[in-house]
């Protein structure tokens, strides 16, 4: 388990991070998820673990969602947006480039590959994420989102089809 | 088939991973130690797949040679108990019977009478 959960958490922050844009709900996220798989599917085989998991993490995830819905609702009833909405470029993670003048394009390319990732519609993003990142196959996804395999291939069809329109400028 | 945008977009992504700060990876670091330090809980499921079943077979085991061996024998003196009770009440019921009882020595002399004339 020490292991596994090591292998994943960095990857498990990111998804969570580009998810909500936020690094302390990103962590909360990923703790949740860490805690609820040690807690319940310590015995299970091994190979469930990974599905189990992203099932948790992405539920977690939709969860925030769900809040921070109700809260924006609840906020602009109120009108006050202002005064306590983070600012996202804070949010972001330092980035630790060593060679600028070499990584300068890597660096814009991920800057709007974050972006464009962050503009996806949430299922699909995580569907994304799950199918070309983590390696997951599409039953296991399926199994991880809670949803039909056949909806799997959809999300992720959708999902490349926008980043391929967002991202056109960096694939010449 | 993955195309060179899936491989480029897999390869920034693991790239994000390694730019992580210090700060975060240390939280991340006690976050995984915190969950791993909690005690987990006991499913019946985990209990089925575990060593539990062994022991918890041969006291069943036990149990069911025991009542084999004790079952014919308590059957045994509960069947000898239910004979002397069948016998004891047909004397009781039996009014030929207690007469018997109340003059044997009459009977004893018909017995004898009728053993002389066969």
């Amino acid at each position: 388990m020490q292991a596994f959960l090591a292998d994943i958490e960095h990857r498990a922050f990111r998804m969570a991070h580009l998810a909500t844009g936020n690094r302390e709900d990103a962590l909360d996220i990923v703790q949740d998820a860490m805690m609820k798989l040690v807690q319940k599917y310590s015995s299970h085989a091994e190979s469930s673990w990974k599905p189990l998991f992203y099932s948790i993490l992405e539920s977690r995830i939709m969860d925030w969602h769900r809040r921070q819905t109700v809260r924006n609702r609840f906020r602009s009833w109120l009108h006050r947006d202002e005064e306590e909405t983070e600012d996202p470029i804070e949010q972001q993670p330092a980035l630790e480039i060593n060679h600028p003048d070499l990584q300068l394009q890597d660096a814009q390319f991920m800057y709007d590959l974050e972006t464009a990732l962050q503009g996806l519609p949430i299922r699909q993003q995580q569907v994304f994420l799950l199918r070309l990142w983590e390696g997951l196959d599409i039953s296991e996804t399926a199994q991880a989102m809670r949803c039909s395999e056949s909806s799997v291939k959809t999300h992720y069809a959708r999902a490349l089809a926008k980043l391929r329109d967002l991202l056109k400028e960096h694939q010449a | 088939m993955t195309s060179r945008l899936e491989t480029r977009i897999k390869s920034s992504l693991d790239k994000s991973t390694q730019q992580i700060d210090n700060e975060t990876k240390q939280r991340l670091f006690d976050i995984r130690n915190q969950a791993l330090k909690q005690p987990q809980q006991t499913s019946w499921f985990s209990v089925l797949q575990s060593n539990y079943w062994m022991p918890a077979t041969g006291i069943v085991l036990c149990s069911l040679i025991a009542a084999l061996l004790l079952l014919p024998q308590w059957q045994r003196n509960n069947q000898t108990t239910t004979f002397e009770q069948l016998a004891m009440f047909e004397l009781i019921d039996n009014p030929e019977e207690i007469e018997v009882l109340s003059d044997p020595y009459f009977y004893l002399w018909i017995d004898e009478f009728e053993a002389q004339n066969v």
